[in-house]
């Protein structure tokens, strides 16, 4: 009888905690369109109305904006896949030397923040102050710039540059999986290589591709970095951009029911997204290794072309992380922007590193940052364990339901999240003083990577055989004390790198931060677009050196951690 | 007779006794409701009254002047605009983020129509505050007044092709040299202030002709970006003169040029808010950015001055160039004025003309 109970309470608390993850899901999700069908700002009385929608419908400017934000993630994704694609290729199935050191350069292109690099390539291809533009005029005797970054184009270049070693590591998961009988089979018929590649490895990857495909193409729908930095002062403004000005209006009052019909139609197509996305994972199982046997293909031999992996590797480590970086350095130099010559560098001083390190507000940011990096990981890990315990070990009614539930912060654009917990904290305000703390950043965090969590534990606890917890239970454990003597240790390696990648994700987000952000709850990376925003590029430029000094031995020993968990796996 | 005038000259004596004594105690009961809230916050631009720096340098001297140990936090937060809808919405829910707001006439507006500024007697408080200060009676004092104009990089627009006024941006003859590279601001008010000079249907062709040539919007804080180079000229942004006066100092190639005769003129003001968390302390503060120690520490950091403090440079620049301002109480009460109807719709015009 106390055993049954012990197992009942078990059983209670995790759906309690699997139960409230879901409902915040749902919850902010129904903000969202409760807010489309309301007038005015929180707090103010409204009727329900359509008129939201009907203004959004009538106006020119948002189909405009819709355009604009296909087209930049039509070129994100036209970078990053074939990038990230060449990169898995070469790593997973050719015998390029010093394999462990690529795969390090594209994990730190995954960890350094994007904002930061869009700020290096404004001052690297703008075509007027564009380091690179100004070389090319002067060598090639140019009178106009061959390059833009500040074009649609532009933009996108540089989220798929950003988004390239993603796509690597999603595509190299289904490269390892993939069947390697057939690419044998092809070779015993004497098959060439690079025909065997096209005709037999790429069909065999297809469905992994297009769910990264669907997958780049939603951050792409969401992203506002680049699109922040690069894009609003050059009059380009896609859905974040345009959101974002929605609630921070240059005239006039927010239009939080406005926005909200803009995302709750985001919403729909981002579902809609997810139809064929699921179908290519279904598909994509089809294609894997279904036999338990450790069995590899052969890779391929690349001959004289060894140099040139390396070198097409280390050049987009050169050019996507290393120049960026110089050229937000020689900014933060200068007493303004200047183009390298003697005269700049003779104004060149340290002396806003020297404000930086004494700067009160700097250091709360750094405070903040680091507190979302310990404490959401852990609030995700531990939900994610309940749900995903659930969802994959338990008999209970709705767990399937529960686990689509869990999904849906991935499809949807985040920035729709962070919205609706500030019009909802807001709402609240006067009862519970959430608004502007620390607390609302955690809360829509960790909502928002449950989806990435679960994932992670789902495929963790599957592989974890019934036997073990079944012999428990017939020993009378109690289901929380099976959990975590049994099932978490076996599951280890997944929680640390969920929680690994979690924590690295809070420090490197800006785009939920800077819809919340407010004095009290300053990160590093809103304090930076704080800087950037306000005009003081220098400052700026000071404070990103400074973030990425600071926090870059904290994020390579994160990363050198997770990669010895083994568990460099794809984040679907 | 004699005694009539007696008795009246006693009573204003009494009337003004007991006011500045009713003054100096509301000052001391500020002062020990500040001590006790130990804190204020400011959110704005991160360059305002010279960013970091500057804003911690009035916090020192705010803090030596009351003998308060005050926590001065200033936070980079949106401009002006983004800034004031948000703090309407707080204020709405129930919490106001920043314990006082820095904005302009047009921001102004909407917080005193939206009802959200505390009242204070600002000029009967605080004996170094005029009447003429108070840009909204009883809630709001003008903290710098900001000459609008054109600025542009001189070494990348050719001294022939320089712009002399607002009407030479869109002359065939000159605009050549910015055509896809002027970046103009995202806001209309500039535009509808030169409608009192220019008429609206004048204002509509000027907008109709600029937007085509316009390379980027930038807004009010982002002269570096012309200093840069990266936009060779920018159309409007308040406080030309003080942006170009700043970056003299660096050395930096920025010249200004106020666009029309009278200049457009733009009054910024300092209110304190309802439902902020520091309000004794919102209050002294305010009422202390109008004493000849914060303007100087202002113009020092921000170039930024009110003209209505003696020997302020931009007092004695509106001398020395005999410009006379409309006195900026008056200014917001036309400008409140033309907020209704007609004037609202030629502002929600150009500000379509302005999304193209």
């Amino acid at each position: 009888m106390k055993a049954a109970a012990a197992h009942f309470d078990g059983k209670l608390i995790l759906a309690g905690v699997a139960g409230a993850a879901a409902l915040a899901i749902l919850g902010l999700l129904g903000t969202i369109v409760w807010m489309s069908l309301r007038t005015g700002v929180p707090g103010q009385a409204s009727g329900y109305t359509f008129t939201n929608y009907f203004t959004l419908i009538g106006d020119p400017y948002m189909y405009r904006v819709m355009w604009t934000t296909l087209r930049f993630a039509a070129v994100t994704i036209g970078i990053a896949i074939p990038l990230g694609l060449v990169f898995a290729w070469l790593i997973e199935r050719t015998d390029l030397p010093h394999k462990a050191l690529a795969m390090s350069l594209l994990g730190i292109g995954i960890l350094f923040p994007t904002f930061l690099k869009a700020m290096g390539w404004v001052f690297l291809l703008h075509p007027r102050i564009g380091v690179i533009n100004i070389i090319f005029m002067q060598m090639l005797g140019l009178t106009a710039a061959p390059l833009n970054i500040a074009t649609v184009a532009g933009i996108g270049f540089v989220e798929g540059l950003t988004l390239a070693p993603l796509a690597y590591v999603m595509i190299s998961a289904a490269l390892r999986g993939m069947n390697p009988a057939l690419v044998e089979a092809s070779s015993i018929h004497g098959v060439g290589k690079w025909r065997t590649l096209l005709r037999v490895e790429m069909p065999l990857i297809w469905p992994a591709l297009l769910s990264t495909v669907i997958w780049m193409f939603t951050i792409a729908l969401a992203a506002f970095d680049v699109p922040g930095v690069i894009g609003m002062a050059n009059n380009i403004f896609t859905f974040s951009t345009a959101l974002y000005f929605m609630i921070n209006p240059n005239e006039g009052l927010p239009r939080y029911g406005l926005s909200g019909a803009y995302g709750s139609i985001m919403i729909c197509v981002s579902l809609l997204l997810m139809l064929p996305y699921f179908a290519a994972l279904r598909q994509s199982h089809r294609y894997q290794i279904i036999s338990g046997k450790s069995y590899r293909a052969s890779v391929i031999e690349l001959g004289r072309w060894r140099a040139a992996g390396w070198v097409l590797i280390g050049g987009y480590f050169f050019v996507a992380f290393v120049l960026p970086l110089l050229a937000i350095f020689w900014v933060s130099l200068l007493p303004y922007v200047q183009m390298p010559s003697r005269r700049a560098l003779a104004a060149a001083s340290f002396e806003r590193y020297g404000a930086t390190l004494f700067d009160s507000a700097l250091l709360g940011a750094g405070w903040n940052t680091l507190l979302l990096m310990v404490l959401v990981p852990t609030i995700v890990v531990v939900v994610s364990t309940a749900i995903s315990w659930i969802v994959t070990r338990s008999r209970l009614r709705g767990r399937v339901a529960l686990d689509a539930i869990a999904f849906l912060p991935h499809p949807v654009p985040h920035l729709l999240f962070a919205l609706s917990i500030a019009y909802f904290a807001l709402l609240i305000s006067d009862v519970v003083p959430l608004y502007g703390s620390i607390y609302v950043l955690i809360a829509v965090y960790a909502v928002c990577w449950i989806s990435f969590g679960t994932r992670v534990l789902n495929s963790s606890m599957i592989q974890v055989h019934r036997e073990l917890e079944e012999a428990a239970e017939v020993g009378g454990v109690p289901t929380l004390r099976i959990l975590l003597k049994v099932i978490v240790p076996l599951i280890r390696p997944g929680l640390v790198y969920a929680w690994i990648w979690t924590s690295l994700s809070a420090y490197r987000e800006l785009t939920m931060a800077v819809f919340l952000a407010s004095p009290r709850s300053q990160v590093l990376s809103t304090y930076v677009w704080g800087q950037w925003h306000g005009g003081g590029l220098g400052d700026a430029a000071a404070v990103a050196i400074v973030m990425m000094a600071v926090m870059s031995p904290l994020v390579a020993t994160f990363w050198i951690y997770a990669r010895r968990q083994q568990q460099v796996a794809s984040p679907v | 007779m004699q005694t009539l005038a007696i008795i009246i000259a006693a009573l204003i004596w009494l009337a003004l006794a007991t006011s500045s004594s009713r003054a100096a105690e509301s000052v001391e009961r500020l002062v020990a409701g500040a001590a006790k809230e130990g804190e204020l916050v400011f959110v704005a631009g991160s360059e305002t009254f010279g960013g970091r720096k500057g804003f911690g340098e009035l916090g020192a001297a705010f803090n030596k002047k009351f003998g308060l140990n005050t926590k001065i936090n200033f936070a980079a937060g949106p401009e002006m605009n983004s800034m004031a809808a948000r703090v309407i919405t707080e204020v709405k829910a129930g919490r106001a983020s920043t314990d006082f707001y820095l904005g302009s006439q047009s921001h102004y507006a909407l917080l005193h129509q939206e009802g959200v500024l505390e009242p204070v007697a600002w000029s009967a408080t605080f004996p170094w505050i005029t009447k003429e200060m108070e840009v909204l009676p009883a809630e709001s004092v003008l903290v710098y007044t900001s000459l609008n104009g054109i600025i542009y990089n001189s070494t990348l627009i050719p001294k022939d092709k320089t712009p002399k006024s607002y009407a030479d941006l869109v002359d065939p003859k000159l605009s050549p040299a910015w055509a896809g590279k002027i970046a103009i601001p995202p806001y209309v008010q500039w535009m509808a202030d030169l409608s009192l000079l220019w008429g609206q249907e004048k204002v509509r062709d000027f907008a109709r002709k600029l937007v085509p040539l316009s390379g980027g919007r930038l807004r009010y804080s982002e002269e570096e970006r012309v200093v840069s180079g990266e936009f060779p000229i920018m159309a409007n942004i308040g406080g030309a003169l003080e942006h170009m006066w700043m970056w003299e100092k660096k050395g930096a190639p920025l010249v200004a040029v106020t666009g029309s005769s009278p200049p457009i003129t733009s009054y910024f003001q300092l209110g304190a808010l309802k439902k902020s968390a520091h309000p004794n302390t919102a209050k002294l503060f305010v009422a202390f950015m109008m004493s000849k120690e914060a303007q100087t520490i202002i113009e020092k950091y921000d170039g930024r001055t009110t003209h209505l403090v003696e020997g302020t440079r931009l007092a004695k620049y509106l001398s020395a160039n005999r410009i006379k301002l409309q006195p900026p109480a008056e200014a917001m009460a036309a400008y409140i004025k033309s907020e209704g109807g007609d004037g609202l719709k030629f502002k929600e015009e150009l500000a379509k003309m302005l999304k193209q």
